[in-house]
């Protein structure tokens, strides 16, 4: 690595790892600190391939590798979590100060690993079907699908609470 | 609204407050010195095996003929080395720091300390062990950098609610702005849902009530409430009103200065700076405490409509720096 390359990399991270930890933070649900983890062995991956890759379109590649970090996390942390849960948690009915946008992240932290993903790529990145699926490395139908089920549950769970609170 | 919308809401709200830290470029690169450092050691592990099981596997290293063996070996040399005497690093910047512990072949391992008002960010203030210490090669060296300070954006927010460290204001009974409770206020006031911060000065925040509560309308009351450096630039603009011929008023010991001031700021109105039809504004300035100065306007239509100098000293005198 070059002086060059190590400075082209602190402005990559001065420019990226925000919205990187963001990402990995819905995408697997985890606290910031899990995330940042996370990130930061992601972020070792880009910086042992960066002179190869700083030029052709690094935030690409970053963003795939934090993604599947954490679509890996999140599965274990559900394995544990099943294991810990051997009996199924109170599901407790929220309270009606529990605002709705709580309500709709929570109800996003239950659909499963990788539909949560399409839906912050498609949703929260703003990135195309086209794109969601090069990165999640699935078919464009498989958003699709993954992205109207996924939504469905939003929206379900956003008519209940609207007619809770009304 | 749709679900799409909610969705990005609701993961906007989850991950606002989320930054990553400045030190993250050093976690990571300390990462990646210890996966490469794990790799050598097994490396070097292997040719000790060589050399230790027969001596024309040894020569054969040396004589040159396996081209990546040759790395391996210094490695070798390098971890049966041992003492290294810890360089001082206090001082320093974080990368020149960095360097010199890698030159000396130790491991930097960045640890962020408690804001600091006289050191910049980037320079170590303490490290661990300490310099002259006695370390293994490979040893992290934890170096303390102070954190960052919190970058102050300016800010304007419309029909929002209060962020909770911000106040209460809007709420049933909230009278509770930028760590001041505003204990009375003229009758019919009403909170607009409009701030700003950090936009009269680094540390300042802003916000105004008027009889609608509509920030679409002009402002009855606005109140600038300034903390931290901000504190000092109005001790001095007070100073300049005094000299400007002012006199102060006493607010629960304090002395302030109730003026009339034109568009410059730090200059009392006068038929100068002031055409003709166009009102000042009537404003009630003061230091509450070398960390608190508050400035209260009231606007020229509304102060034609209420005694505005009174109403204006009983805001004063009522208002309170929260617990």
């Amino acid at each position: 690595m070059t002086e060059e390359d190590e400075s082209a990399f602190d402005e990559f991270l001065a420019a990226r790892s925000t919205a990187l930890l963001r990402t990995a933070i819905l995408v697997c649900g985890a606290s910031q600190h899990d995330a940042e983890d996370l990130v930061q062995g992601a972020l070792e991956k880009v910086y042992r391939h960066w002179p190869r890759i700083r030029n052709d379109n690094p935030q690409a590649y970053a963003r795939r590798v934090v993604i599947n970090a954490a679509i890996t996390v999140s599965r274990r942390r559900k394995v544990i979590q099943e294991i810990t849960f051997a009996r199924p948690p109170d599901t407790a009915v929220p309270a009606f100060d529990v605002g709705l946008r709580d309500a709709l992240f929570a109800e996003l932290r239950r659909l499963p690993t990788r539909m949560r993903a399409v839906l912050v790529l498609r949703y929260w990145e703003d990135l195309s079907e086209n794109e969601t699926a090069t990165l999640m490395g699935c078919s464009v139908g498989t958003v699709k699908s993954q992205a109207a089920r996924g939504l469905a549950r939003i929206r379900e769970r956003m008519s209940s609470f609207e007619g809770a609170s009304a | 609204m749709n679900a799409e919308e909610a969705l990005k809401e609701a993961m906007s709200a989850q991950v606002a407050d989320v930054q990553a830290t400045p030190a993250l470029g050093g976690a990571v690169r300390r990462r990646h010195r210890g996966r490469i450092l794990r790799f050598r050691t097994a490396g070097a592990a292997l040719v000790m095996v060589a050399i230790a099981g027969a001596v024309p596997a040894y020569l054969a290293v040396t004589s040159g003929s396996d081209p990546t063996a040759a790395p391996a070996t210094r490695e070798a040399a390098a971890t049966v080395r041992s003492g290294i005497a810890v360089p001082d690093v206090v001082g320093m910047d974080a990368k020149a720091a960095r360097r010199t512990l890698e030159a000396a072949g130790l491991v930097s391992q960045y640890k962020m300390g408690p804001r600091s008002d006289t050191t910049p960010a980037n320079i170590v203030v303490s490290q661990d062990p300490a310099a002259g210490a006695e370390a293994e090669p490979g040893t992290e060296v934890a170096i303390t950098l102070p954190a960052a300070r919190p970058e102050r954006e300016p800010q304007e927010a419309i029909n929002q609610e209060l962020p909770p460290d911000l106040g209460d204001l809007g709420e049933e009974g909230g009278h509770r702005f930028a760590g001041v409770d505003f204990v009375y206020l003229p009758e019919g006031l009403k909170w607009t849902h409009w701030f700003v911060r950090n936009t009269f000065g680094k540390t300042s925040d802003s916000t105004m009530w008027n009889d609608s509560g509509k920030n679409t309308d002009a402002y009855g009351i606005q109140v600038i409430v300034y903390s931290g450096d901000a504190v000092d630039k109005i001790s001095e603009r007070m100073t300049g009103y005094g000299k400007q011929g002012a006199e102060p008023i006493d607010i629960r010991g304090k002395e302030a200065y109730l003026v009339s001031v034109g568009e410059a700021v730090g200059e009392l109105a006068n038929d100068e700076n002031t055409p003709p039809g166009e009102g000042s504004t009537r404003t009630l300035i003061w230091v509450v405490n070398p960390d608190l100065a508050i400035e209260l306007m009231m606007s020229p239509d509304y102060a034609k409509r209420i005694d505005g100098d009174a109403e204006l000293k009983k805001v004063a005198e009522a208002l309170r720096p929260a617990e």
